[in-house]
């Protein structure tokens, strides 16, 4: 598996966040329906390639030491994520108007550094794991991007992005030739956390609870889908 | 001994965690919130990790070879999963909200009630309502249960004891859910801890409806659609009722660490048994 098609898509991906910039930040039902339905169905798409497709077979070889590695993802991601006081975390809140500016532009490059570095780690897997990833990156960008000017969207879409290539560059060159399948796992971790901690709970505040399930169920049905029929389109 | 004693033993042990939470409904003044938040986090972090790690990869490792081409068994596990989520599903919709065991209860604030009231007399007797309906749904929910439990003991008791684990440490709030209602609604206690145990029960008789319709088909290709099957039904009920439920406590850091642990214990125990 190379490394480009995981890099271009992941890089892609942030794009969710301009889409989302364009979106008035109206309150209405309907709106956070719509919400919870594509974080919803990100978080589908992440839960059934991280753990259901990606983890269980790079963990056959060695369970003790890929699942602790996993571990370890799940509390790299916490810590991260963490370090964001929630005033800035783009999850909080997405349809009220952020203040302009500097602190929105990092906040948004910090949070999506991890996530674009997750989609790069997953999408190495394989074909339909880079898609799928990038695929509910993009959805759950565009809530993420909701209030923000288009401006300060692009900016921190460049940021985070020029960030995430060095970060990429950096991580290709420790791995090299090396076995990737630590880094997948741990790039499991971090994704199937990023979406209990943050993705599902946002999912919840802003639609019905059954509207979140239903985007899941998708996302879960697409991973398959994809997953399963891929090797015979491709 | 053999499977189906082993599988049956599994199940009745599954079925009577819900009599462990109807004792600790009936002895506890009010509702110990973080210990529901972390149990019900554990259990769903249990059930996502056994249905992902194992029985996704063990139904497809089953159904592999089983007809043209390799898909052909990806596709009888996808049916399988996302049938085992439609039939919970069902039952969900079947079962009113108000009735849902995995919803968390008003039932300790009969306390703040003035005593002799005629709000008292109503809210027990909604109490009372409420804790039968709930013994009803725990039925409907535990036949499924224990039928996946007996299955997945008879071809490897191994496999299955991960997903006991699950199932009892989600039957104890399920038991408060039944014996505490009853408890505050009537001031018997032993009447809430009964319905609790009988409701239980249902997980070893849906074991033995399950050894009694499956047995005489049971094959690999009929177990990997269960493990499917199963692993869907776990799937659903985590993020649609655990989960939430969890939640609700606005204890959420702790709910996800209880996630954690469950998720860690199954890992280890996988780790170690293979």
């Amino acid at each position: 598996m190379t490394y480009w098609l995981p890099a271009i898509l992941s890089l892609l991906s942030l794009s969710g966040l301009i889409v989302g910039a364009k979106k008035k930040p109206e309150k209405s039902i309907k709106g956070d329906q719509h919400i919870s339905r594509l974080l919803g169905f990100s978080s589908g798409l992440i839960l059934y390639t991280a753990m259901g497709e990606a983890l269980p077979i790079v963990a056959e070889q060695n369970r003790m030491l890929y699942f602790f590695v996993f571990f370890m993802g799940m509390l790299l991601n916490f810590g991260l994520s963490h370090l964001m006081p929630d005033a800035y975390d783009p999850h909080e809140g997405a349809n009220a108007p952020k203040e302009e500016g500097r602190k929105t532009i990092l906040s948004l490059s910090y949070h999506s550094l991890q996530e674009t570095l997750i989609v790069f780690g997953m999408g190495l897997y394989s074909v339909p794991a880079a898609v799928l990833m990038a695929l509910a990156a993009f959805f759950h960008h565009i809530p993420e991007g909701r209030g923000v000017n288009r401006r300060d969207a692009l900016l921190a879409t460049i940021l985070s992005g020029a960030i995430s290539l060095l970060a990429i560059c950096l991580v290709c060159f420790l791995i090299g030739c090396q076995d990737l399948s630590l880094f997948i796992s741990l790039c499991s971790g971090m994704a199937v956390c990023m979406t209990l901690d943050e993705l599902l709970p946002a999912a919840r505040r802003y639609g019905q609870h059954h509207t979140m399930i239903g985007g899941m169920i998708g996302g879960m049905m697409l991973a398959s889908f994809l997953i399963l029929f891929a090797p015979i389109i491709l | 001994m053999p499977n189906t004693v082993v599988a049956f033993l599994l199940s009745l042990i599954a079925g009577l965690s819900t009599g462990v939470g109807g004792l600790m409904g009936i002895f506890t003044k009010r509702n110990n919130d973080k210990f529901l938040t972390f149990a019900l986090g554990l259990s769903a972090g249990v059930m996502i990790f056994i249905s992902f790690v194992e029985l996704l990869p063990e139904s497809i490792a089953l159904l592999k070879g089983d007809g043209p081409g390799g898909w052909a068994s990806g596709v009888k596990t996808m049916l399988g999963f996302f049938g085992g989520m439609g039939l919970i599903a069902l039952i969900d919709v079947l079962v009113p909200e108000s009735e849902n065991p995995h919803e968390a209860a008003n039932w300790d604030r009969v306390a703040d009630i003035k005593k002799g009231s005629p709000e008292e007399k109503q809210h027990k007797a909604k109490l009372h309502r409420t804790g039968v309906m709930t013994a009803i749904a725990i039925v409907a929910h535990n036949f499924p249960e224990g039928m996946a439990t007996f299955v997945s003991a008879m071809r490897d008791p191994h496999l299955a004891l991960p997903i006991v684990i699950a199932i009892a440490i989600h039957n104890i709030p399920e038991g408060i859910a039944v014996a505490a209602p009853i408890c505050f609604a009537t001031g018997n206690r032993w009447k809430g801890l009964g319905l609790a145990f009988l409701s239980g029960l249902a997980e070893p008789v849906g074991a033995l409806l399950a050894w009694l319709v499956l047995a005489p088909f049971l094959s690999d290709t009929l177990y990997g659609i269960l493990y499917a099957a199963i692993a869907g039904i776990m799937i659903y009920i985590s993020f649609d009722e655990l989960l939430p439920s969890a939640e609700k406590y606005k204890m959420h850091h702790l709910s996800i660490f209880g996630v954690a642990v469950g998720m860690a214990i199954m890992a280890l125990s996988l780790a170690l048994l293979k």
